[in-house]
Order: structure tokens, then C-alpha cells, then sequence
């Protein structure tokens, strides 16, 4: 990890607002288009080079592309090819999709709806791009090749526990996995032999009746020498609280490199996705009791973080950094997305959520 | 606040007076029929998931819907009729079940829901009206077994619930054992003989019953009744042990809290306790909802589905109501920690056993789970009605008999659903 | 001696009470003395029934009243000496003799009057050392009632003697759970147990059924108590917070807004008095040495000064002293005074009202007469095989004894002295090892009620039964009776205090005769006395 490391004052953009709540957000590595999925089945686009008045909170604007539909339940995961322009989805009902992103009415490359039994959780791809490694609620991790969604390899070390996060090495050589139990596997991708475990126990407990899972994300930071955990570390359950949690591995060693308690102590329960600056600084969105959330910028082996959101961003769950690092978008809720009861709004619909995007650039 | 909402107040002063400072002296209005009631052989198995579990990943999935969440849904036993993936097994007894998807009640708040939902949310007379199982207990009585006639078996602490009980009196309320171990004190020391223990209580009747004589006779009756139950119940050391049942029950059950707890109900309801309820805690889920959905769904379905088949197997179907249910659903929206919140406006339940409709599924909701068929659809009063007349109680005609006030047994502006009555 | 320990200080009970006569004649009430309240109570009661053509019970003999004002004034039956003594005693007189001596046995009046206050106040909510003492204390100096309540109502921190009083509001104020600060409970046990009104449904607007209750008597309680903080001390503590307006709150059926400054029912309004800013402290907060605040406008102090005159104070808590003598209020519920809920004898409830305040609240004066009555002195068993409601305090009710009176009774039954035995819980050394529960433990758990459950009636539950049957440190008490020389005259003085009739004293000598194990035998009886509702009731 860089040593290095340089403070960021993130400014605002501005906020694009989809209908639908969405959980994952990511750039094309082109920069040309910032993709959102969530719980409508649809995968969103916008065409980020026809954005208006950067930085004009009011005459901000930035035009959609047609939404990809085709899938069902959520919407899962969404990954883009590093060097082709093709993107890659999955859903909860297990279907996994490649499709030409640029495309004015996308239609898939190939498609595999049952690509695991059920909720098909993250998906990473490999570093040249050749293959895409998913895992899911059937506790099976896949290798599908990207040209024609072939099935390449099974890993079923996780003994069938849900499996909640998955992370390519940089090398291409080794893939990383993490379940229900908090048990994160490193694993080689051509043989699916075990290499060793994480110690990540700690992001599971039962409660009750019930397991909770708190390991929301894994990623290797570019230079493959840090495996970095993000989720939270529950405490109790129902409404899930716990305590929003990344954890830095060494990867050579593969030992607790740093443990960073992220966000608001009382408020924050989950980091939901994680990114690594190239010049080293952590950032992180999260989530949290009604109202709270943060995204952040946290430079590791600080005790505070550099930068805190505290306006509007309300339980983010997606994150993304542009292909230049030079800009981040993040997926929040419209507040007032909490109510008991069937509360009307004043036309006398039911209401429902959804996810403003904050663009921000980092300067 | 427990009484006192807006929607009840409809009453009577005069019957509210009535029940001020009402003493022992309740009941049914009629003695003839209440002990004709009290002949019954009927059980009662209630499940409770307590903070409310929610109807789109159970009874009523919308799957691709805005609301719908991520699961797919699975055929059952009854054409036509879908349930979430994670009740794969009850799917497959879906027609032993009676399912109402269009429950409709009034309050989204735990506190208040809660007793509200157990107590059958009747119209406001002043009283306190009992918990269904205090209710039965006090109707059908404890029965040929002399267990004690309701019992709760709950995670953490146990203890005697007279709150339960209402206007029916402290005597009428559960017995709750915490985590599904007997209480504190329920063995009895070994060098205490059977013989010794035999004599001392014999004495100790002898002594009560000489004292009792010519006095009010209550204070006796409650005596010698808890002593009676205790002993009863210290013979069935038996009902609490699941550690000497097949490796295959404790499988099929599930080695979870509730799996246990749902082996010591079956043993309950084996040996003759007239109502036993269940309860499970954390089904809350105001955040991280679809991951605890999947954790938790599972478990019951397991749990529930395994009692359902071996009541069923043991021919116990044809004298027991089995009930699952909540204090409310959880609404259609998704919040920001990805939860889904109270909602009472539209949600399921379900029943099994005596009296009813097998594979009937009474109402529904619309395509998004936001609003209920029938504008009212159905309030936890006409289920009361419902669960009265599957006993074999008229709750219509009969009333209760408070001092010298009567009340209805459940809301008396509501009626069973006729539909799933056999 | 007998010497009980309780929060640090010894307790005697049965000290040679005989002893303790002289001392108290000469400062209170000489028999034959101020009982006109207790005659002119007789005289409304047995109107009552003589119009109501109710037979009404004989006076109780001489052991049922002894054991019954013993277990009321001491909290605890008496001993087999006090009891012979008292039996054998020919004074006719000695009934307000003995309740004199009672009631000047400063010690255990004091402690029994904590432990039947700390469950009317707190209903089984916990314990707090500070609060306990306090109690005891109030007690042991006869503090008339409107001072007792003034120290909860003000709960002044500054007031170091007097700090355990503010455990009332700190216990009510804890958090449980993720439920709000119950400030509205709050709010309605003042209501409920200081005058008598449960304003429960006037939280959200006027009460339907009562035409009393309005919601202004609850908001304007609210006011008050809504602005406490509780305070993280070493001591119970609260801090009123600086008051600047009225409350606003609106009915949910009318939903009109309406503004209330704090109010007791009954009263005027106390105007909020604001100040500028930096004078609004009598006293400022300091958060770093953790001196709490004083604002000048102190609704608190205010309703400590005003609560006595709330038309309901004093007919209150004469109707809860009258319950604890007989087992049943003029009003019941107790909590419901309201002009629809007429008490059972009006005009008596009037009288007590007056009187007591007329004597400036003096419990224990208010104790003693109503200790003189006929009507406290009747025997429990019905007249005649006939009916006899309770409202008509025709008989004595057979009244539930507390967990407490229970465990002091048992103690003494099976020939133990409180400071031989295990009362307290014991903290093991080893961490991993569990607590091993003293007697008090052990018959709080199997004979008190739920938290926030009143403990009016006699409900036993299946716990007492298991405790009685099966417990090991109860057995082993019981166990100590197992004396082959103990006669079935003894065991009833000792057990019941009372003498057997003929007929039991044939029947069990005969089994004593014939038993095998003649030291079993008398275990067995003893077990079977103690677990028998004669003793389980005060009767």
C-alpha cells in the first residue's frame, strides 16, 4: 500500500434520480456510462458524456439510456469487461447475463438463468477478462467463461453455506470467498483447491433464531497486496445491528493488516461496498438505522476518517470510483423511506423508495 | 397505551361499571353449555412469530413485483397457489393448511399490537380481555392429562403469566418455560420418597381443607391448584427431554431454538396439555430483511412443517387447531437498510386441524401486497370467531359472564370466516 | 436476639416486645384514647349492613386478630412466647395494648411499612439501597404522608438525606429496550398511586367512559415529568430541565391544538415563569463535575409544594391504608376515584379523607384506628354459610401476604432466627461459578409478581408450589423442625399461632402416636402446616 497518501475533498456534482432503489452502481471503464441495479429487474444507464452543468445542484443533468431489462427479483450484480464493451449481470433468481453495454437496446450476448440455484450474490472478473467467477445462496462458487457464458469451474468449499462475496486476485491466479459463517476462502481458480482461510468469524453471529451474515463485500486492492472485508460485525438481530466494519488483509501473509471501524459508532451497521483509491485511501459507503449512512474516505491507520458525507447521502449501499479515480457516484434512499403502516402520500398512492446517485469529484 | 385507541369506543357505561372490581366470578353465561364445552377434547397448538414475519417471504410472495423482493416462488400442493422458495416443505402441505391472505387489523405498533392481536381486539368494555390460550384454558379446562392447560414455551425466561389471563383471573394464565426447560424447583430432591411425598401432601390437603371450611373458598382453590398442577407436572419430567428422541425428529425439526421448542410442543400436545403456544423471537426485520427472511423462513418451515406431518400421522390433526401467525405483516415498501416495517393493512396467517377447511385460501391482496380484496377484509376479531367455532364454541351466541357482566366472546361486530369453517 | 440484615443495618424483631411497652406508652396514644374515628367507622359499616340485612362474622379470637396484627404491624407472625403470652393475658384491653406495642416497635413497623411501601410504590420494579433506606427511614420517624411525597415529588438531589426518594421517577425513566423514555407511565403512576386516578386514556384525549379524566390532567402531569432527565450517578437522580413554554399536545379525535403548563389535576396551572438567558439557573449544570442543574422555574418543587391539596391526595392514600388493613378499598379499582365509581361506603371514605388530613397525614395514627375497628377485628370465616361480598367488610378477607411476609414467617415457623440463615445472596469467588440465591432470592422469585404487576389479591402461582416442595434451602429449614419431642400444641403455637381445637389435637397426636418415624412425622406435619392456606394467608 502506498505510503503516500493524499487527502481528497470530495465536491458535489450533482444528483441523478432513478425511480427505483438501487444497490450496486459502477462506471464502464470507458467513463462513458454509470450503471445502476437494484430491485427493479432492470439494469439503469447514463450516458455520463452528455452530462450538463456539473456542479449546479439545480441545472445538473445528466440524459438515461434505455434501462436493460430481462431479469427478475433483484438485481444483484453488475460487472463490466476491463478491455471489450460488455457488461455482465445477475439476478436473485440465479440468472446470469453478458450484454454489449453501449448499445442503444442491448440485447444479451448469452444468458444463463440458472446459472446457481437462486440469489446469485457478487460476481468479479478476472483481471484479462477471459472468465467471471460468481457465487450465491446455493453456496457454490462458478468460473463462466465471458465469450460464451461456458461453465468453466465449481468451487464448493463453503460446504454449501450461502456464499455472500467474491474477489479475483489481480493475478488472475486465485479467487477469494466469503460466506454466511464469515468464513473467507482463498481458493486457486483452475484446480479449486483451498489455499488457506481469512480469519473473518467474527462477521457472523447467531442471534436467536437467526444467522447473521455480515460480510457484504471482498476486494483486492490493484496491487494484489491487500485483501480488503467490508460489512459489518453484528451484534444482534431483527432489525440487524451491528457495527460497520472493513478489514485490511495482508495478502502475503494473509494476516489482520488493520481493522477500520467505519463511520457513525452508533449509527452505521453496515459498509456495503468498498473501493481502494489508487493513491491509497479507503472509500466506503454505508448504511444504518433509518436515516443514517455515510460514504467515506478513510485513510488507513487513521483513527477519524478524512471525509464524512452528512447531506443526503442516507443509507448508501452502491459505490463506485470512475476509471480515473478522479470521480465517485454513490446510491442513497430518498429519505422518509421508513414508515409502520400503510401511510399514503398526498395523491393517495403508496408510496415506494428510491436511490438518488451523488456524484462527486475528488479533487 | 393498551386499551385506548380510537377505533374502540364503542360501550356501554353501564356494562363498564358492571365490571369495576369484579371478583372471581366469571365464565360462560351459560353453565350447562360451558360444561358441555368443557368435555371437548380439543387442542390448540399456536405458533407465534413474534415482531412480524412477513407475508411476501411466506403465505403471499409477489415475486418481479416492485415490492416483491428477490426470491422466486414454488408450487404447492394446491394448484394454483404459490409460496416463497423458503417454505419448500410447507409448500408440499399446503393443503392440509387453511391460509388467510387477506388479514386487515388496526395497530402497527409491537407494544400495543401485540396483547391487541392475542387478545383478540375486541370492542372496549372496561375489561381486560384473556389471550385466546387463557380463553381455552379456561373453557375446555385442563382436560383428563391434570397439565397444566396453557403452556408457553419461549426462548429466554419462564415463569407464570397471570397478566395473560384478563378478566378471567390470575389462575387462567400461562406457564411459560423459558427456553423450553421445566421451571426452577421441578425436581424433586432425591431423599424425598415417593411414599414421604404422598404423605406430606395428603397432610397439607387435610390441613387446607379443615381451614377452608366455613370461609370464602377461593383462597383454598388457588392454593391447592397450584400444588396439584406443580406435582402433575413434576411427573412428566419426560415432556421436556428431547435428547432421547431419533436422531431423525431432532433432524427433521431442525437443530435450531425453535426446532427444540417445536419437539417439546409435540410432546405437550402428546400427553394432553390443551393449549400450547410457541413463540419465536427477531422476526423484526426493519433491516437487512431478505437476508434475515432467509435465515429465518427456513428454520420455521422446517419446524412447523415437521409438527404439522406428525400431528397429522398420529391422526392429532382431527382434534387440534394449529395456528401460525404474527401481530402484523411487513409493508410492500423496502426501507433504506433494506427492512420492511409494520403493516397490519394486509397480510397472511395460517391454520390447520380441527374444524376447518383443509386447502382453503380465503381472500387475497393485489398484484403489489398493498391493499386487501374486500375493503375490511379480515380483522383478528372475526378470526377469533373463527378459532371459536373450530373448537366447537358458538362465540356468536355464547357470551362471557364477567361478575355480573356479560361480554362477547370475541368482537361483536365481526363473524367467523364462514368459508374455512368445516 | 434476632437480627436481620438489610442494607447494612440490623434488624431485631421479637426483641422481648414486652419490654418496649413502657417505653412507648408515655409519647403515643394511651389505650381507651382518640378512638373516635374507629367508632364512628364501626357505626357507618354496620349501618351499611344492617340495611343491607347483612350477617356480619364474630369478632376474630384472640389468636386470629394476634397473628393477623402482627403480620400488618411487624411483618411477620409472632413468636410461640408472644403468643402464649398474649393469650393468657386477661386484660380486656390488651387488643389496643398490643397493637400499641406493635406500632411503637419502631424497628420492625419501619421495616414492614418499607417492604409494603416499596411494593405499592415501585410494584416489584427492583431494588435500590438508597430508596430502601429512605423508606425505612420515613418510617421509622412516622413522617406524615405529605412529606413522604413531597421528597419523592421534588426528588431533590441537594437534599442528601433525602436523595433514595427520586428511585420512584429514575427506575420509571430507565430505557428498556429500543421503547422511548416512558415518560407517559411515568406520568400515570403519579396519577395512579398519589391520587387515585389512572389517567391512562387521557393520554390521547378526554377519557370516553370517565367523564373526570379529561386530557388536560394527564398533559398537564405530562408537562412536568416529559422535562425530567435522568441522571448516570452513584445516587438516583433526576434534572428538570429548563422549562420555556407550555406543552402543546392535541385530542386525537378533535385534533385541535391546545397548550397546558404543568397542572395537577384538580389545581390551577403553575404560570411558566422564563428568564433570561444565563439566569435561568439557580444552580448551573456542569457537566464535567457532574453537578446537575437547578432551574430557577422548577415545576417539581412547585407540585411537591401544591400536591396535598389534589382533591383526592388524602382520600388516596387513606383508601390504600384501609386496603392494607382489610384487604379490599372503599374504592376499587384504587385507582379509579372518579364520580362513577362511587366507593362502597361514601361517607367513610369522606371521614378517612378528612381525618387524615386533619391529623396532618399521620400513617401510623391512621393505622392505629382503623386497627380498633370492629370491622378490622372480624373473623374470617363466613356467618351462617351466607354470602358476604367483600365491599360489605362483613368478614375478614383472607388477604395474600407478601413475599417478604412470607419468608419472615417462615423463618420464624421452623424455629430459625434470621441471622442464622442465608438471606442474602452469595457471590462466588470464582467467576465462572454461579450466584448462590439467599431465602430472599428464592421467595421474591416464587411469590412476588411480574414487575409492574400490583399485588393485590391471592393469586399463588405453580412457582410457590415447587419453591414449598422441592427447594433445598427451604427443605433444609423445614427440616430442622424434625423433633421427636414436638407436640401438636407446640407445632399450631409455633406454625399457626393459635392453639389446635379438640378435634386436631386428637387427630394429629393419633398420627404423631402411630408413626414409625416419629421425628419424620413431625417434619411431614410441619411441611404440611407451612404449605396449607391457613398459613399462607392473613387471615
Amino acid at each position: 500500500m502506498s505510503e503516500e497518501v493524499v487527502a481528497f475533498e470530495p465536491k458535489p456534482i450533482g444528483t441523478i434520480t432513478p425511480e427505483c432503489a438501487l444497490t450496486t452502481v459502477r462506471y464502464s471503464p470507458c467513463g462513458r456510462v454509470l450503471a445502476g441495479t437494484g430491485f427493479d429487474q432492470a439494469i439503469h444507464r447514463w450516458d455520463l458524456a452528455k452530462m450538463e452543468n456539473p456542479g449546479d445542484e439545480k441545472m445538473f443533468a445528466v440524459p438515461g439510456l434505455e434501462k436493460v431489462n430481462g431479469h427478475n427479483g433483484f438485481v444483484s450484480g453488475l460487472e463490466f469487461h476491463p478491455k471489450r464493451e460488455i457488461a455482465f449481470s445477475a439476478d436473485s433468481w440465479g440468472q446470469l447475463k453478458a450484454w454489449p453495454y453501449l448499445a442503444e437496446k442491448p440485447e444479451p450476448i448469452w444468458a444463463l438463468p440458472e446459472a446457481h440455484d437462486g440469489w446469485l450474490r457478487d460476481l468479479a472478473i478476472g483481471d484479462d477478462g477471459d472468465w467471471i467467477a460468481t457465487c450465491g445462496r446455493d453456496g457454490i462458487c462458478r468460473i463462466f467463461s465471458t465469450i460464451d457464458g461456458g461453465l468453466l469451474a465449481k468451487f464448493g468449499g463453503h460446504d454449501g453455506e450461502d456464499v455472500f462475496a467474491i474477489a479475483v486476485h489481480p493475478s488472475g491466479k486465485w479467487a477469494v470467498s466469503g460466506d454466511l459463517r464469515g468464513r473467507i476462502l482463498q481458493w486457486e481458480v483452475k484446480t479449486g483447491k483451498i489455499v488457506r482461510e481469512f480469519d473473518g468469524a467474527d462477521f457472523h453471529t447467531l442471534h436467536r433464531l437467526q444467522d447473521l451474515a455480515g460480510l457484504r463485500k471482498l476486494y483486492f486492492s490493484p496491487d494484489g497486496n491487500t485483501l480488503i472485508a467490508g460489512g459489518s460485525l453484528p451484534t444482534g438481530g431483527a432489525n440487524f445491528r451491528g457495527r460497520a466494519h472493513v478489514r485490511m488483509f495482508d495478502f502475503e501473509s494473509g494476516k489482520v493488516a488493520q481493522d477500520v471501524v467505519i463511520g457513525d459508532e452508533a449509527k452505521d451497521v453496515f459498509a456495503h461496498d468498498v473501493a481502494l483509491h489508487p493513491e491509497g485511501c479507503l472509500v466506503a459507503c454505508t448504511t444504518g438505522q433509518s436515516g443514517s449512512g455515510n460514504l467515506i474516505l478513510h485513510r488507513p491507520g487513521e483513527e477519524e476518517p478524512i471525509f464524512k458525507s452528512n447531506k443526503g447521502t442516507i443509507n448508501c449501499h452502491g459505490l463506485a470510483l470512475s476509471p480515473d479515480a478522479k470521480q465517485v457516484a454513490v446510491s442513497a434512499t430518498n429519505r422518509g423511506s421508513n414508515a409502520n403502516g400503510r401511510r399514503l402520500d398526498k395523491e393517495g398512492n403508496y408510496p415506494h423508495n428510491h436511490s438518488p446517485i451523488f456524484l462527486f469529484e475528488l479533487v | 397505551m393498551s386499551l385506548c385507541t380510537p377505533a374502540e369506543h364503542s360501550f356501554s357505561r353501564r356494562q363498564i361499571l358492571g365490571a369495576m372490581g369484579s371478583g372471581a366470578a366469571c365464565g360462560l353465561m351459560h353453565p350447562a353449555i360451558a360444561n358441555e364445552i368443557a368435555k371437548n377434547n380439543k387442542q390448540v397448538l399456536f405458533v407465534w412469530l413474534d415482531g412480524g414475519m412477513s407475508q411476501f417471504e411466506s403465505w403471499d410472495p409477489k415475486p418481479n413485483t416492485r415490492f416483491g423482493g428477490p426470491f422466486r416462488t414454488i408450487p404447492t400442493a394446491l394448484p394454483g397457489v404459490h409460496f416463497c422458495e423458503l417454505m419448500p416443505r410447507m409448500a408440499k402441505l399446503a393443503d392440509k393448511l387453511s391460509i388467510v391472505r387477506n388479514m386487515h387489523t388496526q395497530d402497527n405498533s409491537h407494544s400495543a399490537g401485540v396483547p391487541r392481536i392475542l387478545r383478540g381486539d375486541p370492542a372496549n368494555r372496561g375489561v381486560t380481555y384473556p389471550y385466546f390460550g387463557s380463553a381455552v384454558s379456561k373453557l375446555l379446562g385442563p382436560g383428563e392429562s391434570g397439565l397444566p392447560p396453557y403452556v408457553w414455551i419461549k426462548p429466554g425466561s419462564g415463569g407464570f403469566k397471570p397478566e395473560n389471563a384478563g378478566f378471567l383471573g390470575p389462575k387462567h394464565g400461562a406457564i411459560a418455560f423459558g427456553d423450553g426447560k421445566p421451571p426452577e424447583n421441578f425436581s424433586r430432591p432425591e431423599t424425598i420418597s415417593d411414599e414421604q411425598d404422598e404423605l406430606r401432601n395428603e397432610l397439607r390437603r387435610r390441613f387446607s381443607d379443615r381451614f377452608a371450611k366455613g370461609r370464602k373458598p377461593t383462597a383454598n382453590e388457588a392454593q391447592s391448584y397450584v400444588y396439584d398442577m406443580a406435582r402433575k407436572l413434576m411427573s412428566r419430567a419426560d415432556l421436556f427431554d428431547t435428547t432421547k428422541l431419533p436422531e431423525r425428529d431432532l433432524d427433521r425439526y431442525g437443530r435450531t431454538e425453535l426446532g427444540q421448542h417445536m419437539l417439546v410442543a409435540r410432546n405437550m400436545l402428546e400427553a394432553g396439555v390443551r393449549f400450547v403456544q410457541v413463540t419465536s423471537y427477531g422476526w423484526d426485520t426493519h433491516g437487512d430483511h431478505f437476508n434475515g427472511s432467509a435465515s429465518l423462513i427456513p428454520k420455521f418451515d422446517m419446524a412447523f412443517a415437521s409438527i404439522l406431518e406428525d400431528l397429522e400421522e398420529r391422526g392429532m390433526l382431527d382434534n387440534t387447531l394449529v395456528i401460525a401467525m404474527s401481530e402484523f405483516g411487513r409493508t410492500p415498501r423496502i426501507n433504506g437498510h433494506h427492512g420492511r416495517d409494520h403493516y397490519p393493512e394486509a397480510w397472511s396467517m395460517v391454520m390447520a386441524g380441527t374444524g376447518l377447511v383443509p386447502g382453503a385460501v380465503i381472500g387475497a391482496t393485489d398484484a403489489e401486497g398493498i391493499y386487501v380484496d374486500a375493503p375490511q377484509g379480515h380483522d383478528i376479531g372475526s378470526v377469533f370467531h373463527t378459532w371459536y367455532h373450530a373448537l366447537g364454541i358458538n362465540s356468536m351466541k355464547e357470551e362471557f359472564y364477567n361478575a355480573d357482566q356479560p361480554l362477547p366472546m370475541a368482537h361483536h361486530e365481526m363473524e367467523p370466516i364462514r368459508e374455512v369453517l368445516a | 436476639m434476632r437480627t436481620v440484615f438489610q442494607n447494612g443495618k440490623p434488624y431485631r424483631f421479637h426483641v422481648n416486645r414486652i419490654l418496649v411497652i413502657g417505653v412507648i406508652v408515655a409519647g403515643f396514644a394511651t389505650p381507651g384514647h382518640g378512638q373516635d374515628l374507629a367508632r364512628k367507622i364501626d357505626a357507618l359499616i354496620d349501618a351499611a349492613n344492617a340495611e343491607a340485612g347483612q350477617p356480619v362474622a364474630e369478632i376474630a379470637d384472640d389468636a386470629e386478630f394476634f397473628r393477623r396484627v402482627n403480620l400488618d404491624f411487624s411483618g411477620v407472625i409472632p413468636t410461640v412466647e408472644e403468643s402464649k403470652q398474649f393469650l393468657a393475658d386477661t386484660d380486656p384491653n390488651k387488643r389496643a395494648r398490643a397493637i400499641d406495642r406493635l406500632l411503637g416497635d419502631t424497628e420492625n413497623y419501619a421495616r414492614r411499612m418499607r417492604e409494603a411501601f416499596h411494593v405499592h410504590l415501585m410494584e416489584r420494579r427492583g431494588e435500590n439501597k438508597l430508596w430502601q433506606a429512605w423508606l425505612e427511614k420515613s418510617f421509622a420517624e412516622n413522617k406524615p404522608w405529605d412529606q413522604i411525597t413531597r421528597e419523592i415529588i421534588r426528588a431533590d438531589f441537594r437534599d442528601e438525606p433525602n436523595r433514595g426518594a427520586a428511585f420512584f421517577y429514575t427506575k420509571r425513566l430507565e430505557k428498556s429496550g429500543q421503547n422511548p423514555t416512558d415518560y407517559p407511565g411515568l406520568t400515570r403512576d403519579v396519577g395512579r398511586l398519589f391520587l387515585g386516578i389512572d389517567l391512562q386514556c387521557a393520554e390521547c384525549h378526554n377519557h370516553r367512559l370517565i367523564d373526570d379524566y379529561n386530557q388536560i390532567d394527564f398533559q398537564g402531569l405530562f408537562a412536568a415529568f416529559s422535562n425530567l432527565t435522568l441522571l448516570r450517578l452513584e445516587y438516583p437522580a433526576v434534572e428538570e430541565k429548563l422549562m420555556k413554554s407550555k406543552l402543546e399536545y392535541a385530542s386525537v379525535f378533535t385534533g385541535k391544538p391546545r397548550e397546558v403548563a404543568p397542572r395537577i389535576p384538580g389545581l390551577g396551572e403553575i404560570e411558566v415563569a422564563v428568564f433570561e438567558k444565563g439566569e435561568e439557573y439557580v444552580q448551573v449544570p456542569d457537566r464535567k463535575t457532574k453537578t446537575p442543574g437547578v432551574p430557577k422555574f422548577s415545576p417539581l418543587t412547585e407540585f411537591a409544594k401544591q400536591i396535598p391539596e389534589s382533591p383526592n391526595f388524602s382520600k388516596n392514600m387513606a383508601n390504600r391504608l384501609w386496603f392494607l388493613l382489610m384487604g379490599r378499598g372503599l374504592v376499587e379499582p384504587m385507582d379509579q376515584f372518579h364520580s362513577e365509581n362511587q366507593a362502597s361506603h361514601p361517607e367513610l371514605l369522606e371521614l378517612l379523607g378528612q381525618e387524615f388530613a386533619t391529623k396532618k397525614f399521620d400513617i401510623k395514627w391512621l393505622l392505629r384506628e382503623l386497627a380498633l375497628t370492629k370491622t378490622y377485628q372480624r373473623a374470617s370465616r363466613i356467618p351462617e354459610e351466607k354470602v358476604a361480598p367483600p365491599e360489605r367488610f362483613a368478614v375478614a378477607v383472607q388477604r395474600r401476604l407478601s413475599a417478604e411476609q412470607l419468608m419472615w414467617s417462615t423463618i420464624l415457623a421452623t424455629g430459625h432466627e434470621p441471622d442464622n440463615v442465608q438471606l442474602e445472596d452469595i457471590e462466588p469467588e470464582d467467576d465462572d461459578a454461579d450466584e448462590i440465591p439467599g431465602l430472599r432470592s428464592r421467595f421474591h422469585d416464587a411469590m412476588a409478581n411480574e414487575p409492574k404487576t400490583p399485588e393485590y389479591e391471592f393469586s399463588p402461582s405453580m412457582k410457590s408450589a415447587l419453591l414449598m416442595m422441592n427447594d433445598p434451602e427451604v427443605l433444609k429449614l423445614i427440616d430442622a423442625m424434625a423433633d421427636e419431642n414436638a407436640t401438636v400444641d407446640g407445632l399450631y403455637l409455633q406454625i399457626f399461632s393459635r392453639l389446635p381445637d379438640a378435634d386436631e389435637k386428637a387427630e394429629w397426636t393419633k398420627f404423631l402416636t402411630e408413626a414409625k418415624d416419629r421425628r419424620a412425622a413431625v417434619r411431614d406435619l410441619a411441611w404440611a402446616m407451612l404449605t396449607s392456606t391457613e398459613f399462607v394467608v392473613n387471615h
